[in-house]
């Protein structure tokens, strides 16, 4: 098992760094060179100025030098400083908007799995029925409506038409003045609308893939068997049923792993949430390729490793896979 | 059961913090001039940098605006008066300016204003070493001297005109930032300047607040303090605007002129425009065989309707342009030859050029069909409204024109410094100080210079360099009078449109008188009467303030 374990992240070096080397080739790919965009068709700046700028970025070298020089900080694990006119350490400005991302997300996941299960089971069972073609169209219409769209109608609704909810933001801005529960309940409000928005959108696969696992478990026989000996239907799919089908879904989990970090860039930007999809946007949108290239490795590295938990955990459950 | 009594408190816990309704007419007594509340502005950006010697965006110059002063700098008739320099004179040969420092300034950590921060601020703006876009004004500068605490010389090789506004860039602390890289002092983050406003709390990616200083030298600002929040969708931006998340936001002229002409709207908001710093324009590239002869220039810009533009795609809210300035500056001349939308004009000034109509109507010269793209850049739908509508326009005439829109970094890139491109549909900013010397001169054709039209004229040339080379007022003018005659004549640009800049602020703040200038040149007078103040702030002087519990909680 140690040897597996081994084995695969020796192998994760050479994939790390291929990431690595693909990515820094693109993004020097597009035409614009970081701030050389903010001083482009700027009367104010000389061409001395624009030289000694790319000089500082060290961009007047060859795409290999400069991947190389990136390579040789980022081996002692230093992502460098944003190209930005903030010149800020890349990895503060990430783990500045690392939590924000991941809990938010978290949330929105876990209310997916608290929704899309319980929906998924009553599909099932009550499968071909009037509520299991209603919830399937309710949660297709989350799947299809695009989010950006849902989102600015809601906050409409219930930001400006009924004055229900914060439009924007995290927090209000006399946050720190409120007690324990007001901050609370300030934080809820803000999240409503983003959590329940963003896991809509999530519903749709969850709880299709539960309610097929589902369908799955009840053909077997020890589910007839179960019937068999009378037991009550409820405790059937309770303690038989629903307990064997949710392993598929954990698989499920797994891989949503690397999602939790990579924010979602429209999202992000329509409700004015500081995360890393509106991090990462922006440094595109300005060249910022150190920022960029964090970004990139971090959930790169995440992805491997999440791979690598799966499948371990994949290992431990199923020897097949340990031994084979 | 459990379910449906939790989503109840839920509601009732949502219900219970809404605010009430305003009262009609709330905001419209003026009232006195008082001390408190908050004004929420939003910008699309994060700033990136509070030096502002150091950046280039927008947003942080905005918040670097508030914090920072120069020494000279524009009212709001765009005339130059003394900022941290009460007064300055001219040696007679106008190569030396003496500035005497006010005297009565601190820094907001409370250490005194001197010259020596003046001359560290040109010091390190000069720096090789300091990656700045502003150093070019200052290189031209022979010496700079700290005469004693309050008295700056500095002297120039020969006379320059926008010398004198080149000193109202931010003065930096000297005693803070002497003797350290300036590209990672702590500055960037927390200012510390001698302006209006200092910097409490900033939160990465969502706001800036800054809190007024009590101790400006200029007084007290009576609004307590702003708060910058970033919003990057422009959507959602509006409907906080309309929610009262903020209180004072640019508007398109759709959201100006339609989507705003609601009673609570007008209820909550003033609507404000001034003509902004920016003229649009059609600009041809003057090596083209066709686009080198003056006749065709003058018949494309009697074939496109300005005023249609101007109706249809700003909805009203704009001015045509006939040259480079708008027409609240003293350079700009209003008796230049003008081009009114008349196709015939431009039939028989194309005519006169050697174009014939073929069978099929469209127009050639020896041989070659006249077709040309216009190429504008991705994301301003005004000016791909705009091309649309000349490229219909100049299809009646029998010209063809294609349509391309590129993305910013790679039509810069690419298409302008290569100068691969036929006609382009840009705008420039509409500098405060009318020296336009960057765009016009023949001398600045080189890649990465903004004379990429190819334009050569040496009277121009000439008046160029003579209107930078004097103080006097009028002596300017009229060398900018005459460069405006020569580029009507000339029309090496067809000048479109200057928009206004249109924008909505909340109703309870007062003062606000747009001018030249634009609206923010006397923002330490903005007031909100004590009975209309929304937001308690504890810099306020406490008593009779309304405390709107509600609002509080909303926001």
């Amino acid at each position: 098992m140690i040897a597996y374990i081994l084995k695969r992240l020796v192998f994760m070096v050479p994939m790390l760094l291929g990431i690595t080397i693909i990515s820094f080739v693109i993004i020097h790919l597009p035409p614009g060179e970081p701030g050389a965009l903010g001083m482009e068709m700027n009367p104010k700046v000389t061409k001395e100025v624009r030289e000694r700028v790319r000089a500082m970025y060290d961009l007047d070298k060859p795409i290999p030098v400069q991947y190389y020089l990136w390579l040789k900080r980022f081996a002692r694990l230093d992502f460098g400083r944003s190209f930005s006119s903030d010149r800020r350490l890349v990895i503060d400005k990430i783990t500045e908007r690392l939590p924000i991302t991941v809990s938010l997300n978290l949330l929105a996941l876990m209310l997916e799995l608290g929704l899309g299960i319980p929906i998924g089971v009553y599909c099932a069972k009550y499968k071909g029925s009037l509520l299991d073609k209603g919830l399937t169209a309710f949660v297709f219409a989350g799947f299809a409506i695009p989010t950006f769209w849902l989102a600015l109608l809601c906050m409409l609704l219930f930001g400006v038409y009924f004055d229900l909810l914060p439009i924007t933001g995290l927090k209000s801005f006399n946050y720190s003045e409120f007690s324990f529960f007001g901050k609370i309940a300030d934080l809820a409000r803000h999240l409503v609308l983003p959590v329940l928005i963003s896991a809509f959108g999530g519903l749709a696969g969850m709880s299709r893939f539960m309610k097929s696992s589902l369908l799955e478990v009840l053909r077997q026989d020890y589910i007839t068997t179960a019937y068999a000996k009378g037991l009550p239907e409820g405790m059937i799919l309770r303690k038989h049923a629903v307990r064997n089908a949710l392993l598929s879904v954990i698989t499920l989990l797994g891989m949503a792993v690397p999602g939790l970090i990579g924010g979602s860039v429209i999202f992000e930007t329509i409700f004015g949430i500081p995360g890393m999809g509106q991090l990462f946007y922006m440094s595109v949108m300005s060249r910022d390729f150190p920022v960029i290239m964090g970004i990139l490795v971090i959930g790169a590295f995440l992805t491997l490793v999440g791979n690598l938990l799966a499948d371990i955990a994949l290992a431990v459950a199923d020897p097949r896979i340990r031994i084979g | 059961m459990a379910r449906r009594i939790l989503l109840g408190l839920l509601l009732l816990l949502l219900l219970s913090s809404c605010s009430k309704k305003e009262e009609i007419g709330r905001y419209d007594d003026p009232g006195q001039p008082a001390y408190g509340d908050t004004l929420v502005t939003s910008s699309i950006g994060e700033a990136s940098n509070l030096i502002p010697l150091l950046a280039t965006d927008g947003a942080s110059h905005d918040i670097a605006g508030y914090v920072y002063n120069g020494l000279v700098k524009y009212d709001k008739d765009l005339k130059i008066v003394g900022d941290l320099a009460g007064s300055w004179d001219f040696s007679p040969d106008k190569l030396t300016i003496t500035f005497h420092l006010r005297k009565n300034v601190r820094w907001q950590d409370g250490r005194p204003f001197t010259a020596h921060d003046v001359l560290y601020t040109y010091k390190v703006t000069i720096d090789p070493r300091t990656p700045t876009a502003y150093s070019s004004d200052f290189l031209m500068v022979k010496k700079a001297e700290a005469l004693d605490d309050y008295t700056f010389r500095v002297t120039y090789d020969k006379p320059f005109a926008p010398a004198l506004i080149s000193w109202g860039a931010s003065i930096l602390p000297s005693h803070l930032l002497e003797g350290k890289d300036i590209t990672t002092s702590p500055l960037t983050r927390a200012p510390v300047g001698t302006g209006p406003y200092k910097l409490k709390e900033w939160i990465a990616g969502d706001r800036i607040v800054l809190t007024a200083n009590p101790d400006y030298f200029e007084g007290r600002p009576y609004i307590s303090r702003v708060i910058a929040r970033v919003i990057p969708d422009p959507a959602t931006q509006f409907l906080e605007l309309k929610n009262g998340g903020i209180d004072m936001a640019g508007l398109t002229p759709l959201q100006f002129v339609r989507q705003t002409e609601y009673p609570k709207f007008r209820r909550e908001f003033n609507k404000i425009k001034y003509l902004g710093f920016n003229y649009v324009y059609l600009g041809y590239n003057l090596k083209h065989p066709f686009f080198r002869d003056k006749r065709v220039r003058q018949a494309l810009t009697y074939a496109v309707n300005k005023q249609e533009i101007i109706e249809g795609i700003l909805l009203g809210q704009g001015v045509v342009a006939d040259g480079p300035y708008k027409p609240d500056m003293w350079a700009y001349n209003p008796n230049v030859r003008k081009y009114p939308y008349d196709p015939k004009k431009a039939e028989a000034l194309l005519r006169d050029a050697g174009f014939v109509k073929g069978a099929d109507g469209r127009l050639s010269k020896d041989g070659k069909p006249f077709e040309f793209t216009i190429m504008t850049n991705q994301g301003n739908d005004v000016r791909i409204h705009c091309a649309e509508l000349i490229q219909r326009w100049l299809a009646a005439l029998g010209i063809t024109v294609k349509i391309r829109v590129i993305e910013w970094a790679a039509f810069v890139n690419q298409f302008i410094d290569a100068r691969k491109f036929d006609a382009v549909l840009l705008a420039w900013t509409i500098p405060q100080d009318p020296d336009i010397f960057d765009i016009w001169h023949s001398s600045k054709q080189g890649t990465k210079e903004l004379n990429f039209m190819g334009f050569e004229n040496k009277e121009v040339d000439e008046l160029l360099v003579k209107a930078r080379q004097t103080f006097d007022q009028e002596e300017r003018k009229r060398c900018y009078w005459r460069i405006q005659e020569i580029l009507a004549e000339e029309q090496p640009y067809t000048f479109l449109f200057i928009p206004y800049a249109t924008l909505a602020v909340q109703k309870r703040i007062k003062g606000i008188v747009p001018a030249p200038a634009g609206i923010t040149y006397n923002f330490i007078k903005w007031y909100v009467p004590l009975d209309q103040q929304r937001y308690r702030t504890e810099t306020g002087n406490g008593t009779g303030q309304r405390q709107d519990m509600n609002q509080d909680i909303k926001r």
